[in-house]
């Protein structure tokens, strides 16, 4: 079974159990939820959420906190100015606001496939916990 | 999603603001950078979530990937103009502003030659809705990728997004005589959206 996606300056964020063999992605879109609700739909837009979300997802189906680990693909700099002076920098600030939570929660991140310029497609393997990764640049990764 | 009230008639009055300010000044600006003639169509406009992006179906299906310039304008309302074509569009859009016959991969001056063309793009545009609608604004530094539609949607709808997580999206589509394609993607927040009505 597979959970995929494709993000430019969004990331995909998998969470897994490696001895449950639960895992879950998000596809955040922004770091912070700004809105009123405590969790606007779609669940997965903003990163704080997505997290919290996606840990008492994967907690109800059997994962344990403890055994929780990450993998995460996106956050490019799709648009570059002359002199390479990044103005558009959602994709990081994405990023870094996963690093902060997974932080917060004690859940390593295992590996990465962050930045650079172009858009990614992004697949999961929730039995072998592998992350395959489409680029046009770099053709097929897995992480 | 919190949302105003863009209702289908502020979309039309909208539809209606986009089309007399490129008709008027950008298909024209259009037409004395590449010396051609230019014909151009106005697509619907439309009221979405950034989640519903695969709504604004692309133009030029034809092409992979695209070349993209986008620029974010800032001040009486903050709007995202994405100009895009297909890749090979966009070498010979290039070559034909660097007065050459063809463009084997995007160079430095390539990328700079259509980045100016984005500020020329949107100059004339915002001038025209600044003398139309009293509405002022200036230009960030243009950015310029190429990439896969979603990948370069992505950004501008992020940038205009964030605060209210919809976005208000008009579209044009431009043909040159000499059969190169570009289309121009506004984006703007429901409050932007807001304000340029009231200002009609």
């Amino acid at each position: 079974m597979t959970l995929q996606t494709f993000v430019g300056s969004c990331v995909a964020i998998c969470l897994y159990d490696n001895v449950a063999k639960v895992a879950g992605m998000a596809h955040v879109m922004l770091p912070k939820n700004n809105t009123t609700e405590q969790v606007p739909k779609p669940e997965g837009k903003f990163v704080d959420v997505a997290i919290k979300v996606l840990l008492d997802k994967l907690t109800a189906n059997g994962a344990m906190r403890t055994r929780l680990k990450a993998k995460m693909a996106g956050g490019a700099s799709v648009f570059q100015t002359e002199g390479n002076k990044n103005v558009f920098n959602i994709g990081t600030r994405n990023v870094d606001a996963i690093r902060a939570i997974l932080g917060e929660n004690k859940i390593p991140i295992v590996s990465e496939d962050v930045g650079e310029k172009g858009g990614r497609w992004v697949i999961f393997d929730v039995v072998s916990q592998v992350m395959t990764i489409k680029d046009r640049a770099k053709g097929v990764t897995t992480i | 999603m919190q949302t105003l009230a863009v209702t289908e008639n502020d979309l039309n009055r909208l539809t209606e603001i986009f089309s007399k300010c490129v008709s008027t000044s950008t298909a024209q600006a259009l037409g004395t950078l590449l010396g051609e003639s230019i014909q151009h169509h106005i697509g619907k406009t439309e009221f979405l979530d950034i989640t519903q992006l695969d709504q604004l179906t692309p133009a030029f299906s034809d092409g992979t990937n695209m070349s993209a310039i986008y620029l974010k304008q800032t001040g009486d309302i903050d709007v995202g103009v994405l100009y895009y074509m297909p890749e090979k569009d966009g070498k010979k859009f290039a070559a034909k502003l660097l007065g050459k016959t063809r463009l084997d991969s995007f160079t430095k001056l390539s990328k700079s030659s259509l980045s100016e063309t984005g500020n020329i793009l949107s100059g004339s545009f915002f001038n025209a809705l600044a003398n139309d609608q009293g509405c002022k604004t200036s230009a960030d530094i243009p950015g310029f990728a190429v990439d896969s539609f979603m990948s370069i949607l992505e950004i501008p709808a992020m940038e205009i997004g964030i605060q209210t997580q919809s976005l208000v999206a008009c579209s044009a589509e431009f043909f040159s005589s000499s059969g190169l394609k570009l289309r121009m993607l506004m984006i703007l927040d429901p409050n932007s959206a807001k304000k340029l009505l009231e200002k009609h």
